[in-house]
């Protein structure tokens, strides 16, 4: 066998269980019953409602964000054999997002606060120098990236992204999941089961944050605007550190 | 005959000799500038006026190839190509080889100029509303002064130098580069910001837009810009991509101009940073590469993510490539500022009558495109191989040799510092297996539950293009 052949023998082996078992597939199907129960109440688990969705799921957006949190590397699964930087995963969910938004049915928040979270992720790889993003040690950068990042999802769970399809809830729980990446770099762990309910208690948190808000666009702008401003006060030390 | 079927005739002829053009090129240069090698050509003994290397052909083909796929695409039927027109396009193809082939700085600005008087006088002939005299004063006007800056600070020729290293460009010499550049594209994007233009001249306005960036790639195979002078282009850059930003906030751009325009402001960017990273010129390539090739899919619904798709590998570059030249602040804004700009892109209009299909004219150009799009996407290796590292090898006297990029054919791209630590890892073909198997599994659950739910109607909104599932309760 040709090492090429190997390589990509090597990858496909190790990217089965990530994407059927853990983060993808069951363990995503169960975080996004739960996530769509948080934000949209029962009635958003019902089987109708998901029989639904699924008939009308944008087939590319949906397997592009699914593709995206099966590459994350989290706690409890081996790592892959050929690394997948933070730019990757970051670019798959914002390709998702376009692809959703055909005959310009996005808001314009939806747009702005995708590029938000966007710039929010890639704050420990401005830091870093480098686009895998790593760090020893916890920084104001990473923090304020982190918190940038959940505000930005409440935003976008005030915009109506995530309850609105499929494909928009897995989208949601891999920004969510890429925002809690920088603690598994700080916290050694070994099984799946502190990432799981790190990110049950974290998607709780912010959907009920969600909640609290008041409906309407007002609130949607104010969260977007204040993730902004987290982005921004990270940014500012990333660009400054002495890596 | 209408006056469509006697417009098809020049269509397609130029289309052909396009083509023709382009195939010639590849067949003709290809096998002689492999290996980092060129030939330069004489037309009378002592004055060398042209050279051919991986730079000049991947651009001289690149263009042909844009005209010959692109044309299709944006001929509406409310405008046909006349005989007139037919001429100019023809024209531009001139003088679009010249500049890629040319050695002599003067040289290269005569091509450019007749890329601009053949687009000038397009706009005359299909009757374009705006102000003709001012456009060719801007149009003229960077050539001039470009034209003052080779009489002041003679510009060497467009060649790797003799042996030694090569002197930097002066800061004043790559400050009016960066400026010409800047013009050139800036008033196009301001024009179509408060004017649209018809379908063949925004085509024709698109790749002259995208062809301005070629100028630092030819200075950059002479000699590198001053650290100063790196600074300025990348500032420049980072203006102009925040500048197209806050433009796509508004409604009144046209898409093709908001994707020319993001993808000049990105090349102007990695071209800035060129000498200091060989990762940032890779990226600079590709953007006006993949600008080009856009054009061609311009008309279709997706055209937002389709732009997106196709710049992902030029920003991944870009990015890694502003990091390892502590450029920090452009890697953090490339991503969500292209991702914006795409999105705006998605629901902009085309034209004046750009979103007319053109009967089956258009499915040969489009299918071609896709066929390069899901090419370049799924199979990244092939892109950076054959074409970006000799075109940035080309570029010896600016550029040093990519060699932290390193190429898996199996999985994808890695780069590696010189420590051999992993500084970024992009397995495009690995992650397009994975979309692949969760595509299938997505579809079949999808179908699943179809027949499931309740006598579900799939009814076509032609309006949006888009389809609605309604389903009706029991």
């Amino acid at each position: 066998m040709t090492p090429e052949l190997a390589a990509f023998s090597d990858w496909t082996l190790a990217l089965l269980p990530r994407l059927f078992l853990y983060p993808g597939g069951l363990w995503l199907l169960a975080a996004l019953l739960l996530f769509r129960s948080a934000s949209g109440g029962l009635p958003a688990v019902q089987p109708s409602r998901l029989l639904h969705d699924l008939a009308r799921v944008n087939l590319l957006s949906a397997a592009l964000a699914w593709t995206a949190i099966a590459l994350l590397p989290f706690p409890g699964i081996p790592p892959l054999p050929y690394p997948v930087d933070r730019f990757v995963p970051l670019a798959l969910l914002a390709l998702s997002f376009l692809l959703d938004i055909k005959g310009g049915k996005a808001s314009p928040l939806q747009g702005v606060v995708t590029a938000i979270v966007t710039l929010a992720v890639l704050i420990p790889s401005i830091e870093s120098r480098t686009l895998f993003g790593t760090s020893a040690h916890p920084t104001i950068a990473v923090v304020a990236s982190s918190l940038a990042v959940g505000i930005a999802l409440v935003a976008l769970l005030q915009a109506g992204e995530g309850q609105q399809s499929i494909s928009g809830g897995v989208r949601w729980l891999s920004w969510l999941c890429l925002g809690l990446l920088p603690l598994w770099q700080f916290i050694a762990v070994e099984g799946a089961w502190l990432p799981s309910l790190t990110v049950v208690v974290a998607l709780l948190l912010l959907c009920g944050l969600s909640r609290l808000l008041p409906d309407g666009g007002r609130a949607a702008v104010w969260a977007a605007s204040s993730a902004l401003f987290l982005a921004l006060l990270g940014l500012l030390p990333a660009l400054l550190a002495s890596v | 005959m209408t006056s469509r079927a006697a417009a098809q005739p020049f269509l397609w002829t130029l289309c052909a000799l396009n083509l023709l053009l382009a195939g010639l090129q590849l067949f003709v240069f290809a096998p002689l500038v492999g290996g980092g090698r060129s030939l330069d050509v004489s037309l009378w003994p002592g004055d060398l006026l042209f050279r051919a290397d991986a730079l000049n052909v991947a651009f001289g083909v690149a263009w042909t190839l844009t005209l010959a796929l692109g044309l299709p695409v944006f001929a509406g039927p409310h405008n046909p190509v006349s005989m007139k027109q037919a001429g100019l396009f023809g024209l531009t193809s001139i003088g679009l080889l010249v500049m890629a082939y040319a050695r002599q700085p003067l040289l290269f600005l005569l091509g450019w100029e007749v890329v601009g008087l053949s687009l000038w006088l397009l706009l005359q002939s299909v009757g374009w509303p705006g102000n003709l005299r001012r456009a060719a004063v801007a149009i003229h006007l960077p050539g001039l002064l470009l034209l003052l800056v080779i009489f002041i600070d003679p510009l060497g020729p467009f060649a790797p130098p003799q042996g030694g290293a090569a002197v930097a460009w002066s800061l004043l010499a790559t400050l009016t580069m960066g400026a010409v550049v800047l013009v050139r594209c800036g008033y196009w994007f301001v024009t179509g910001w408060q004017q649209s233009f018809p379908s063949q001249a925004l085509f024709c306005v698109c790749l002259d837009m995208l062809a301005a960036p070629f100028l630092l790639a030819k200075a950059l195979v002479a000699a590198p810009w001053s650290d100063l002078g790196a600074w300025s282009l990348a500032l420049m850059g980072a203006a102009a991509l925040l500048g197209v930003l806050f433009a796509s906030l508004t409604r009144s751009v046209d898409a093709a101009l908001l994707v020319a325009s993001s993808a000049v402001a990105s090349a102007l960017l990695g071209f800035g940073l060129a000498p200091l990273s060989p990762l940032a010129a890779l990226g600079a390539t590709a953007f006006l590469l993949v600008g080009a090739l856009w054009l061609t899919m311009a008309t279709l619904p997706y055209r937002g993510a389709l732009f997106f798709a196709q710049g992902l590998l030029c920003a991944w570059l870009v990015s890694q490539g502003a990091l390892d030249a502590r450029y920090r602040m452009v890697a953090a804004l490339l991503l969500p500022v292209v991702a914006f700009i795409a999105f705006r892109v998605a629901d902009r209009p085309m034209g004046d009558n750009g979103t007319g299909l053109f009967g089956s004219v258009r499915v040969i150009p489009i299918t071609c495109g896709l066929i390069l799009l899901v090419g370049l996407v799924i199979f990244p290796q092939a892109a950076v191989e054959w074409v970006l590292r000799p075109v940035v090898s080309a570029l010896a006297g600016g550029v040093g040799v990519p060699s932290t990029l390193q190429t898996n054919w199996g999985v994808g791209l890695l780069v590696r510092s010189q420590q051999e630590n992993v500084l970024a890892a992009l397995p495009a073909t690995g992650i397009a297996l994975a979309l692949f198997l969760t595509c299938v599994l997505l579809y079949w659950l999808r179908g699943l539950a179809r027949l499931i739910t309740p006598t579900p109607a799939i009814s076509r909104n032609t309006d949006n293009d888009t389809i609605a599932l309604e389903t009706h309760a029991e």
